[in-house]
């Protein structure tokens, strides 16, 4: 039985969501507030892996999408709270796709080897100072008393209520970036990726087509950072500071640039170490960064390489039983898993 | 003027301040199998990247089928209907060979605006079709799931072609078609080359350092010489010319 | 605003030489490995602390002679590390995508981080420069602290001893020869690799004793190595990468854009620094000295 890719990913999808839905029966409230986090960062993740394994863009400077998108919720949550909550996340959105473009404009016209990192890393920078000098955004203590909204007749302030929505939010977020990976643009984005002189003699607008992953990308973590606020009742610029930034490389990476699912068990991993060493001053640093670069040294792949290596391994003359994939597969693999 | 396929006047390029190319003119008709041949070093190279648009001239134009393209980048010139093929085959290793193509004729639907929205992610089945058939017209059918990383160098070649052709373009650029192939690969090549063109009625400007090739392939010739065009005619032309004779057998070798 | 002028160029000197010190070592190990190291910054934070904590051991420390070998300390230390980072690290990402190294060296500026917080704790500790760089002179109304003339004086000494280094000596040619073709220097009968370990030692040390010789010019905590890498990131890669003269004039122009900038916007420190920075890569996106060579 062959199920057709896109009811493979629903599948998976439907089954994450419900396990994450069903986590209020078994875990403490703690718990439960962190798995709203990692929900978040699972769709920060993905954002980073459409840019990065996808268009070929490595950004550090994601830390300002998702930071413009938490301040534009929490700013208009506090200054207009009858505003409809959908509304104000729309608006993070169009605000993150906003940023993006404008800070896209000027990386973009340098998008070799090691620039466009370091152009979006001064960019991230610059937003974060201007964030925390300037009163109308709280300064360095950020704005507090963040509500959590009514949605219609549901408020999202009782309960387990705003956590569900986290959840359904971001269940829809991965399934816009999963559609963007695979339809027609982001094969137009893996073109790009993989010969980015090739893809403009079949007559594709290279600059383009970055500033529009570029966009999607922001948006989609300016969403995500939009959740952050009522979450936690608190936005501070914490959150655009670069080492914001440097988390949706680290799980993805950990997970496996390679794989669609990687930022998510990268995420899911990571916090999971991070909460068994929390009580260790300075471990988690140690902790974090000693993975990071096993990984990198070790396992290019991620722990999803790895995992689909052992799997390989584990049944080697069984090739001809092997479904065989649809006639355009959707393999990404990351340009250093393939090296 | 506008009978002319590409028609280049008065080109200087180069990198930097110094211009490898110096006053180029010349004029394409449309249907025409235009070689040019230089010493290495003429700017050959140089001259084909700025047809495509790959570096920008610093004095004079390059009219496409009447329209000043100069300034034009290589993207648009594309749209506009110029192919290019790349001297070592540039194509997308990680994809199988039909995605390749797909994705080229994704790209031209999106050029020429037919592209239209759509949900589905595969890509369209009467795309699929069109991508197999030009796949199985340059014989490269039944590669399903192998991705095009593992084709031979020939192959690989072939399959950049079916990516140009995808886009239907009314002008090829091919830079060196059959640079690194055996001399039996290289008569395989001219043909499938003669065969595209009658069929499409495609304009063709080449560069090339096999001389057989050059003179099987081409119906107007023109010779690159420190960058400027020392002469341009049919093949038996060139061949009876005294000053080309010099220029390469003066310094030794068929194949300069 | 013109009143202040004489004390806006020695601030901006005095930023410009510390960030130089730190970018020193980071532009010339791109230069030869092509490796933007961003724990650069980690080890220079680790030279710091390990400086504090030999002045701190004797009193006998507690004087300007104290205070030089305890920098220098601070560079053999960590130049030490460098040869360990160079064998367990660097090598293995010879053949991986620019990407994955970048990320790997950020890797390690966390471990840095972590051994930091472990070690020092995460209290914020002030160090004082030694007794004979305790005090302040006078031109005119310009306060010139005698430390933040020392910073300046240890900026333009590592710059010409760097420049010696380079230009005057055998292994600064075959350095200089590397950088430019190491397929060719093969080639040529030099080991490269022993070159590529002595440029990672070299570059350490300068982390290290950089650390060191700023010790008193911040007060130590373990977000130091985060707000230096920026910085050097900025000065290398607007001096053109891997150019140590280069790297000393954007050091320079990047201390005066701060300078100003904060003089002109007191609200909003830091800011021109950073618009600057994007401005100077736009239009000249290779850097003040282009090349990319050591030089």
């Amino acid at each position: 039985m062959t199920l057709s890719p896109a009811a493979r990913f629903l599948l998976v999808l439907a089954v994450l969501t419900a396990a994450a839905l069903l986590l209020p029966f078994v875990a403490n409230r703690g718990l439960v507030f962190l798995a709203g986090v990692v929900a978040i960062n699972v769709v920060l993740g993905m954002a980073f892996n459409l840019l990065f394994s996808t268009a070929g863009l490595l950004s550090f400077g994601q830390a300002t999408f998702s930071a413009t998108g938490a301040y534009a919720v929490a700013l208009l949550l506090l200054r207009l709270p009858d505003i409809p909550f959908l509304l104000a996340l729309a608006l993070a959105a169009a605000a993150g796709a906003l940023a993006a473009v404008v800070i896209g404009f000027v990386a973009l016209r340098r998008t070799e080897g090691v620039y466009f990192a370091v152009l979006t890393l001064a960019f991230a920078e610059l937003v974060h100072v201007v964030i925390a000098k300037t009163s109308f955004f709280g300064r360095n203590d950020g704005l507090t008393g963040i509500p959590r909204p009514r949605l219609g007749p549901i408020d999202l302030a009782q309960g387990q209520a705003y956590y569900v929505f986290v959840i359904v939010v971001t269940a829809l977020l991965i399934a816009c970036l999963w559609w963007v990976t695979h339809s027609r643009l982001g094969r137009s984005f893996r073109a790009v990726r993989l010969d980015p002189m090739r893809a403009a003699f079949l007559g594709i607008d290279v600059r383009r087509r970055q500033l529009e992953a570029f966009a999607i990308s922001g948006a989609c973590a300016a969403t995500a950072g939009g959740l952050m606020g009522p979450l936690t009742s608190i936005v501070s610029p914490d959150l655009a500071h670069w080492g914001e930034s440097t988390k949706p490389i680290l799980f993805t990476l950990l997970g496996g640039a390679g794989h669609f699912w990687g930022p998510l068990v990268g995420a899911v991993v990571f916090s999971a170490v991070e909460y068994g060493t929390r009580s260790l001053a300075g471990a988690s640093d140690l902790i974090t960064g000693g993975l990071l670069l096993a990984v990198v040294l070790a396992i290019p792949g991620g722990l999803l390489g790895l995992a689909a290596l052992l799997v390989a391994r584990l049944r080697p003359n069984r090739a001809g039983n092997q479904p065989s994939p649809p006639a355009i597969p959707v393999a990404s693999t990351a340009e250093g898993a393939a090296r | 003027m506008s009978a002319a396929s590409l028609a280049v006047q008065g080109l200087f390029a180069g990198y930097g301040r110094t211009p490898v190319l110096k006053d180029v003119s010349l004029t394409v008709a449309p249907g025409e199998r235009h070689v040019v041949i230089g010493p290495n070093g003429a700017g050959k190279t140089t001259f084909f990247r700025a047809l495509c648009g790959e570096i920008l001239p610093a004095a004079g134009t390059i009219r496409f089928e009447g329209r000043d393209v100069t300034r034009l980048d290589g993207f648009r010139r594309v749209r506009a209907g110029m192919g290019r093929s790349f001297q070592v085959a540039r194509i997308f290793t990680d994809m199988t060979p039909a995605e390749n193509v797909v994705v080229a004729l994704e790209a031209g639907e999106v050029s020429n605006g037919t592209a239209g929205w759509r949900f589905a992610t595969a890509p369209r089945a009467s795309l699929r079709a069109e991508a197999e058939a030009i796949l199985s017209d340059l014989g490269l059918a039944g590669r399903g799931d192998e991705p095009a990383s593992i084709l031979s160098h020939g192959d690989k070649k072939r399959l950049e072609l079916a990516m140009m052709l995808a886009l239907k373009p009314r002008l090829l650029l091919l830079d060196e078609p059959t640079a690194g192939m055996a001399s039996a690969d290289r008569m395989a090549a001219v043909r499938l080359v003669q065969r595209i063109v009658a069929e499409t009625g495609a304009t063709l400007i080449l560069t090339e350092h096999d001389m057989d090739v050059v003179f099987h392939l081409g119906t107007r010739i023109s010779v690159l010489h420190y960058g400027e065009i020392v002469t341009t005619g049919t093949p038996e032309e060139i061949r009876a010319n005294s000053f080309v004779k010099e220029i390469y057998l003066g310094r030794g070798g068929h194949h300069a | 605003m013109i009143a202040d002028l004489p004390s806006l160029l020695f601030n901006a000197l005095v930023w410009g030489m510390a960030t130089f010190l730190v970018a020193a070592g980071l532009t010339m190990i791109f230069g030869i490995l092509h490796v933007l190291n961003f724990s650069h910054g980690g080890f220079f934070m680790i030279g710091a602390y390990v400086a504090h904590s030999l002045t701190n051991w004797s009193a006998a420390m507690a004087n300007i002679w104290g205070f030089l070998a305890a920098s220098v300390l601070a560079g053999a230390v960590i130049g030490l590390v460098g040869l360990v980072v160079d064998r367990a690290v660097f090598r293995r990402l010879a053949h991986v995508d620019g990407a994955y190294v970048l990320v790997a060296t950020y890797a390690l500026l966390l471990v840095c981080n972590g051994f930091v917080k472990l070690v020092w704790g995460l209290n914020v500790v002030s160090a004082s420069p030694p007794p004979e760089l305790f005090e302040v002179s006078f031109i005119g109304n310009l306060v010139l602290p005698h430390y933040s003339l020392f910073v300046v004086v240890a900026g333009v000494v590592v710059f010409l001893a760097l420049e010696w280094l380079i230009n005057m000596t055998s292994v600064g040619r075959l350095i200089q020869a590397i950088a430019i073709d190491p397929w060719m220097a093969r080639l040529l009968g030099v080991n490269v690799g022993l070159i590529y370990s002595a440029t990672v030692i070299i570059g350490f040390a300068l982390a290290g004793l950089a650390g060191g010789l700023l010790v008193a010019n911040q007060s130590l905590s373990p977000d130091l190595a985060g707000i230096f890498i920026i910085q050097a990131f900025g000065v290398v890669i607007v001096g053109g990468m891997g150019s140590i003269r280069g790297a000393f004039l954007a050091a320079i122009l990047l201390g005066l854009v701060d300078s100003f900038g904060t003089a002109l916007l007191p609200q909003m420190p830091g800011v021109l620094f950073f618009v600057a920075l994007a401005a100077i890569l736009l239009v000249r996106p290779r850097g003040l000295i282009a090349s990319g060579r050591l030089s």
